[in-house]
């Protein structure tokens, strides 16, 4: 045990800083002070009386260096306070982090604490806890949520953890317990009697509540006896909300709703009336009523849905009064592709196989695919860089155009995918199914009579080969539109049995979808609490010719209004969401800003469980041990106390004349 | 013309009609104090020619054997002369001290001679009003009055004149003064016997802060037969210093310097030594049958007037 810390200045700082302020002072002191004048008729009565206080003069002088002396204690308090010595800890001294859980379901209101949630309930039960410690007792608060972090570091002061605990912020994901036990165990690594304190309302999925880090020793702080549930009462939940453009006819789209209904243990078996709507762009363009059954979820489909709205909302209340504790997910949101037309230039000399193929891919009434067919000989690059996609059936442009471009068995030199060799009939014995071009596109038993065999360059990714032979080919570059697409078959389709497969118009629909950058998995709306990574590269840039920097920066206007800088990297974002709601990424080079829809997608905060205890690796947590008042470490305060007062019985004896 | 200037320095100076005014109230009440005197003239103690008998001495070959007393030569043989009282104008010198000690009280925006808002005035300025006040009951009993300004040396002088006609010299002879120099009693009044040739009254008004002391100065006035009389002059400031702490003390007089802390206790044993001093003076003049009074400026110098007249050593 060291008797004192010193956690301000340094000590060297200390002493440049007394040592210059004891010379300023001592000089402050050595100068002549400028005397205020007394004019007297008659000096020698004076001097017999100055002449008898000899005496008084040497108590004067004493006197003086009695002041000299206290200004130098004063200045040695005050500097002693800025090197914030802290006593030394004892043995008996606890390593605590305090677990605050900031999840999703803290959120939600308790009944019998009107105006209150769980969050607001074990925050006062954690500062309760933070003022009731031990001296000895260190301690560090780590936000529990979706990616748990400390807020500060070990500290003794309970004002600090205080600060610490009012740092936490509630989010609208799950809490990941095991990534916040591991945090933990690192932080309290090889210090003294460790221990973890779990402020939360124990609502944790099954699977994090299984393990734990070896030797960690973990209490449990559940919510407050009177924090209690009420049969009847429950939480009503959108858990799911999708939203895609059909394939075929980009122009509409339909949405999957789920919702469910989370009863409180006890509760009578009886559904729940509920209205559900559904908005785009603000507007209501449908309201259902619903019954939901307790502990199961409903589905609603709502197909064939137009419109040029891209923000779709979805809302769900309960109805008859019924209590509903978690208002979060009573909403979800969803962003649209935007609405877009698409116009393919095809270069052919007639393919009827192509045309059916395209035909069968934009069948619809309204429809996104707009088809303009040019013969080779009528082909020139100013028209096809007006074109969204070109489609080259068997020709081979001298120039590639500034655009999206299928080649169809390209040939020549000016082949923008150069040919190593031409073989008799290949087959395909690999596909790279992962690539968005090849989903759902099988051609295991594809016949064809000849094929080229591509030299793929750096950029260039192979979709489809004959063991080493690469036949068929997709490419990303950097073009006056940002990043140009393009896809290269190496064989003629008339000449294989591949526009009699199911296989050509979904490969010629995915390549389209590919050019659209319409591949997202998304499906309108990610979940809060995951990373995500935000491609831009397939976004219309602001002018031709500018490239998308690969280092700049992105402006992301938060749910709540709040706009923050996020770092763009070679065309991607990455963003860790934690708050439902829209978000709005914007750069200067893209035309129109990026929108998403984050929801809180979670069953098991929706469900709003209240743990009374906590079973963690097949045992149960124990409560902390409540400590006893005792002196506080921080002796800063108490120096400033002795100054002051110092300076109270100066001022005290120098107004009573004790001192002059 | 000069008149005039000199009428406006003194009325500038304080010595206007309402200053006036009071002094013609004090001569009055100075009157009804002596209700019952026949004149208000003064017989000097001088033995000369008069009509009423004084005293007897013996005689001196050469004196006028017109005044022995033969009646008593009769009854016991021995030759003794009739001394009269010698019936003469009486003369009253006012000694103003103007040294520089006699500054305190002065408000810089005032003239020296009024008081300031607070009821302040310079000590001179008190002497100043004193005199007049003095002179004029002097001149309107038809004596005659000088006034003589002190410092180092005799520095100014009012002529002795008669009659209330003269008191306007009076107020521009003290309009005039201003508080300068040392005090130095002993010289300055040597100086006056010296020029003075008829005896009087000398009434010096002053602080009696004479560094060299103030008694060879008095006794240099009853040695030359005149009957002295002091008017010690204090402000109320000097016995209760407005500052503490650590100062800067001057001499105004002097100039002196001498860096001091001062205490509560040093300022009370500063009063203490005061006025031992005062007493010692008091005593002094007292034990020289020299009439004293000790008056401060906060006493208004009407009352302080008239209770010299009452104290009966200056004016019968």
């Amino acid at each position: 045990m060291t008797p004192f810390a010193w956690l301000g200045l340094p000590v060297q700082q200390l002493a440049i800083a007394g040592a210059l302020s004891g010379a300023l002072l001592t000089a402050l002191y050595v100068l002549r002070q400028r005397r205020r004048r007394l004019e007297v008729p008659f000096s020698p009565l004076w001097e017999k009386v100055l002449g008898q206080s000899e005496a008084q003069s040497l108590w004067q002088k004493l006197l003086r260096l009695l002041s000299l002396l206290l200004q130098f204690v004063l200045l040695s308090l005050l500097l002693l306070a800025l090197g914030d010595p802290r006593l030394g800890r004892s043995s008996e001294g606890r390593s605590l982090v305090i677990l605050l859980d900031a999840s999703a379901s803290m959120q939600a209101l308790v009944p019998t604490h009107v105006g209150k949630t769980r969050f607001d309930l074990s925050l006062a039960s954690a500062e309760a806890f933070v003022r009731n410690l031990r001296g000895d007792d260190l301690a560090v608060v780590v936000q529990l949520d979706g990616r748990p972090a400390p807020l500060g570091g070990f500290s003794d002061d309970e004002r600090e953890l205080v600060s610490q605990l009012h740092q936490v912020v509630q989010k609208d994901t799950a809490a990941d317990l095991p990534a916040a036990l591991a945090l933990s165990e690192a932080l309290l690594r090889g210090r003294p009697h460790p221990q973890v304190v779990l402020f939360s309302d124990g609502g944790f999925d099954v699977a994090s509540l299984k393990e734990k880090p070896a030797g960690l020793d973990v209490a449990f702080v559940p919510l407050p006896d009177t924090a209690t549930l009420q049969p009847g009462e429950g939480n009503a939940a959108i858990t799911s909300f999708a939203v895609r453009r059909y394939r075929r006819n980009r122009l509409s789209y339909e949405v999957l709703l789920q919702v469910a209904y989370f009863p409180f243990p006890g509760s009578p078996f009886v559904a729940k009336k509920a209205q559900l709507k559904l908005l785009q762009e603000g507007e209501v363009i449908d309201v259902q009523k619903l019954e939901l059954l307790p502990g199961a979820e409903t589905r609603k489909l709502y197909p064939s849905l137009s419109g040029s709205g891209t923000h779709l909302e979805a809302r769900l209340e309960l109805e008859d009064g019924a209590v509903d504790v978690l208002p979060l997910d009573n909403r979800a949101v969803a962003v649209l592709p935007e609405r877009r037309h698409m116009k393919l230039l095809l270069v052919t000399t007639g393919n009827l196989f192509l045309e059916g193929a395209l035909l069968a891919a934009s069948a619809g009434e309204e429809n996104h695919l707009v088809i303009e067919k040019m013969a080779p000989s009528a082909y020139n690059a100013e028209k096809a860089a007006l074109a969204d996609a070109v489609l080259f059936d068997a020709f081979t442009p001298p120039v590639p155009p500034a655009t999206h471009a299928i080649y169809l068995d390209p040939q020549g030199p000016t082949s923008p995918f150069p040919i190593a060799k031409t073989i008799a009939a290949p087959y395909v014995s690999d596909v790279d199914d992962q690539h968005p071009v090849m989903r759902w596109v099988a051609l295991s038993d594809l016949n064809m009579s000849r094929a080229s065999v591509f030299r793929p360059g750096p950029k260039d990714r192979v979709l489809a080969k004959m063991l080493k032979d690469p036949l068929l080919l997709s490419r990303e570059q950097p073009g006056p539109i940002g990043i140009v697409r393009s896809v290269a078959v190496g064989f003629d389709v008339r000449k294989s049995d591949l526009p009699l497969r199911v296989a050509f118009p979904v490969l010629l629909m995915n390549a389209l979808d590919w050019f659209a950058g319409d591949v997202d998995d998304n499906l309108g709306s990610f979940r809060t609490g995951t990373p995500l990574g935000i491609s831009l590269r397939g976004e219309k840039q602001t002018r031709l010719g500018t490239t998308l920097s690969s280092k700049t920066l992105a402006e992301l206007l938060l749910p709540d209004g709040r706009s923050v800088s996020v770092p763009v990297h070679e065309g991607v974002v990455k963003l860790w969401g934690d708050r439902a709601g829209f978000y709005s990424l914007s750069v200067p080079e893209l035309v129109r800003s990026v929108d998403l829809a984050l929801n809180m997608r979670s069953l098991d905060e929706s469900a709003v469980p209240l743990a009374r205890t906590l079973r963690l690796s097949g045992s149960d947590l124990s409560s902390p041990i409540a400590g006893q008042a005792a002196l506080k470490r921080t002796l800063w305060p108490y120096l400033l106390l002795c100054a002051f007062c110092l300076l109270f019985l100066e001022w005290w004896t120098y107004h009573r004349r004790w001192t002059v | 013309m000069e008149k005039a200037s000199a009428s406006t320095r003194a009325a500038q100076a304080g010595f206007d009609q309402s200053f006036l005014k009071q002094l013609e109230y004090l001569h009055v009440v100075a009157k009804k104090v002596f209700a019952g005197k026949s004149r208000a003239d003064r017989r000097s103690i001088g033995r000369g020619s008069g009509i009423e008998f004084a005293d007897h001495r013996d005689y001196a070959p050469g004196d006028d054997l017109r005044y022995v007393d033969w009646s008593v030569y009769g009854r016991m043989d021995r030759l003794l002369l009739r001394l009269f009282e010698q019936e003469e104008d009486l003369h009253i010198y006012l000694l103003i001290d103007r040294s520089a000690s006699m500054r305190i009280g002065h408000h810089p925006d005032q003239p020296l001679l009024r008081r300031s808002a607070d009821g302040r005035i310079a000590k001179l300025g008190y002497a100043a009003q004193i005199a007049a006040a003095l002179a004029y009951v002097g001149l309107a009993n038809l004596d005659r009055v000088a006034l003589y300004g002190l410092s180092e040396r005799l520095s100014d002088a009012l002529p002795a004149s008669r009659g209330k006609g003269q008191i306007f010299k009076v107020f521009d002879f003290l309009a005039g003064l201003s508080p300068d120099g040392k005090t130095d009693l002993r010289t300055a009044i040597l100086e006056f016997t010296k020029r003075v040739t008829r005896r009087g009254i000398a009434i010096v008004l002053s602080d009696f802060y004479d560094h060299h002391g103030y008694e060879e100065g008095l006794n240099l006035l009853r040695y030359h037969r005149f009957e002295p009389a002091a008017v010690q002059i204090l402000d109320p400031i000097e016995r209760k210093p407005p500052l503490l702490g650590d100062l800067e003390m001057v001499d105004m007089e002097t100039g002196e310097l001498r860096e001091v802390t001062l205490s509560q206790s040093l300022v009370e044993a500063y009063q203490r030594e005061l006025e031992k001093y005062c007493d010692g003076i008091a005593s002094f003049c007292k034990s020289h049958s020299i009439s004293y009074i000790r008056a401060e400026t906060s006493m208004p110098f009407d009352e302080l007037t008239l209770r010299a007249l009452r104290q009966g050593g200056f004016i019968r």
